[in-house]
């Protein structure tokens, strides 16, 4: 099977983070999604996308 | 015999098992008023009901207080976070909307630093304010996000006239277009809010307080995430006999899970995926995905073309 490295695919100038990266004043019922969300934060905040201020 | 969570005391285990009719039963109730229809206007509408009914509220926390009265390990239904600012309780969740209750603490308010950024969430949302605390809010304006949003292009959004929230206001805010912070409050805060799910806008979005600046986007629906993990799942796995979701997935209004999905396929099965990538490449609705599908191309092309090993 023929694959390409993630290296040699193209990025769209546009990165959107996952659901819920960014907080709002709104709580979601889903445990697991909530711990996946707080990971990607956690990530997020400590590698923040190219265009932050 | 039962089974239990390892560490589960037994009271919690049993009082859990207790709640449950009585909780399924009373989500029936406020949920049934925003039943049958996902027109956004309508549960506006009934969403105003709700929240500007004084006794609404209190009549309907009532069968669980009673719950509460008569077992003192009742767990209610309700999804509830804290932290020094904030309490908040999700009292109902449902598909088309959600009704939170949230207070929020004037002394931790006026003491942490004004946010950095202001977040326009992408949905409408209604809020009566209880107790206004005569909070001041502000408020930002920026372009609506549709499919074809892009960070490069993105206008600052301006900050436009402050508002004095006082107690018994209902403030609508149209959050595909608008964000807002609130600060310096004369005392706590005390709020109702619904978020009409039906009508958002694809991402939710943050600027810069000091210049507006658009500083990033996240996804505002959480089924394209959930797609985009499960792919990534498909992917890790092996999954090459899947390829109908991966294209499926690259069809997907969202633009970046029509990449993402692409990716993950380019990453699995670069022949299965070869065709579809040459479709985005000339005729996706997406500057971007079309830039960057045509950038990969050529790549690919190199790796089909390299002659088998065997």
């Amino acid at each position: 099977m023929i694959t390409l490295p993630l290296a040699e695919i193209a990025t769209l100038g546009t990165q959107i983070a996952t659901h819920g990266a960014i907080r709002a004043a709104e709580v979601a019922g889903d445990d697991i999604f909530e711990m996946l969300i707080a990971i990607a934060i956690l990530v997020y905040e400590i590698y923040p996308s190219p265009t932050s201020v | 015999m039962s089974r239990r969570a390892p560490g589960a005391a037994p009271g919690l285990a049993e009082a859990r098992k207790r709640s449950m009719p009585v909780n399924a039963s009373w989500l029936a109730g406020p949920a049934a008023a925003f039943a049958g229809t996902d027109d956004a206007e309508l549960i506006e509408e009934r969403a105003t009901a709700f929240l500007t009914d004084p006794d609404r509220v209190e009549t309907l926390l009532a069968p669980l207080v009673d719950a509460l009265r008569a077992d003192p390990w009742f767990e209610p239904p309700f999804k509830v976070s804290r932290d020094r600012l904030r309490t908040g309780a999700v009292l109902l969740d449902g598909p088309m909307v959600t009704i939170s209750a949230t207070v929020t603490c004037a002394d931790e308010l006026n003491r942490l630093p004004m946010p950095a950024t202001v977040v326009v969430p992408g949905r409408v949302t209604l809020t009566h304010y209880v107790r206004g605390g005569r909070a001041q809010m502000r408020i930002w304006r920026a372009e609506a996000a549709g499919t074809d949003f892009s960070a490069a292009a993105a206008a600052p959004a301006d900050e436009v006239a402050a508002r004095v929230i006082d107690d018994g206001m209902l403030v609508r805010q149209d959050g595909r277009t608008t964000g807002h912070l609130l600060i310096r409050a004369e005392s706590d805060i005390v709020a109702l809010t619904a978020t009409i799910k039906p009508g958002a806008a694809p991402l939710m979005r943050e600027y810069a307080v000091a210049n507006g600046t658009f500083v990033r986007a996240a996804c505002a629906d959480d089924s394209a995430s959930r797609i985009e993990m499960l792919l990534t799942f498909l992917r890790v796995s092996g999954r090459a006999d899947a390829g109908t979701m991966f294209d499926s997935a690259s069809r997907h209004p969202a633009f970046h899970l029509r990449w993402a999905a692409m990716r993950e396929w380019l990453m699995l099965d670069g022949r299965a995926a070869r065709d579809r990538l040459a479709e985005l490449a000339a005729h996706d609705p997406n500057a971007e995905i079309r830039a960057a599908a045509s950038a990969t191309l050529p790549a690919l092309d190199r790796r089909l073309d390299e002659p088998c090993p065997a």
